[in-house]
């Protein structure tokens, strides 16, 4: 499943895939594969995502209930 | 002292060489000046599999070579011919697996500097080979030789290095369509 609320939260900082992986230390390829729900990240990466685009793990990898 | 003798020699020596230049690669490939390649966790879980792969296709080429010999009672490649092929195609193996899911390039890779770098490998492979063949020392009373590992060399640094092209010009067109 696309995880398109951290695609989101990436464009309001105005972040390219490369500036968040540069920032986490993954490949911008990681971060790709993250959004289009390829891969399912660590929660060691997942955390250091949400501490850059200052965002909570809820807020960013919780899927909601439907 | 026999030929064989500076044969095995010559082989190890040619080891030995190859080591000095993979350590060698692995300092001046890194853009920190670190010898130590970096991968993320996606990279290092796919560069697992990709070892499952090479791992199995070395299991099954040797399990098939293992067959051929016996069952034939004159293979058209020498031993050092077909243990080479069988360390190649694994090799390949486990490369092309990491290439298709960017696993291959460490973080800290500089990647035209190791492209060139392969790609100037191929070239002295590619002309070691046609030396070889020049002198007759390829084919020997119809088997391949061990030379022809140089040839085997040349095709594992082009599918590679087709791959990486392949795989930028797929990778070019996905980044479009994934960032914001």
């Amino acid at each position: 499943m696309k995880n398109l609320r951290l695609k989101a939260a990436r464009a309001l900082l105005d972040m390219s895939q490369q500036e968040l992986a540069d920032a986490v230390h993954v490949s911008r390829q990681t971060i790709n594969a993250i959004e289009k729900g390829d891969y399912n990240p660590t929660i060691k990466l997942c955390r250091a995502i949400c501490r850059v685009l200052g965002k909570g793990l809820d807020e960013l990898f919780w899927e909601d209930e439907e | 002292m026999g030929r064989d003798f500076y044969m095995m020699l010559g082989c190890l020596a040619g080891v030995l060489v190859g080591l000095l230049i993979a350590v060698i690669l692995l300092k001046i490939t890194k853009t920190n000046g670190n010898s130590h390649s970096e991968y993320d966790e996606r990279q290092t879980a796919a560069r697992g599999q990709a070892y499952k792969y090479g791992f199995f296709t070395f299991m099954i080429g040797d399990a098939i070579y293992a067959v051929l010999s016996t069952g034939f009672e004159r293979l058209p490649l020498c031993v050092a011919s077909a243990m080479g092929l069988i360390i190649i195609l694994s090799v390949l193996a486990q490369i092309s697996y990491c290439i298709w899911h960017d696993a291959y390039f460490s973080l800290n890779e500089n990647q035209q500097r190791l492209k060139v770098i392969f790609a100037l490998l191929g070239l002295v492979n590619l002309v070691l080979s046609i030396g070889s063949i020049c002198a007759g020392e390829m084919v020997v009373d119809g088997v391949l030789q061990i030379s022809s590992l140089n040839l085997f060399c040349v095709g594992l640094f082009f599918v590679f290095l087709a791959e990486l092209a392949l795989k930028y010009r797929k990778g070019g067109a996905q980044e479009d369509e994934g960032e914001a």
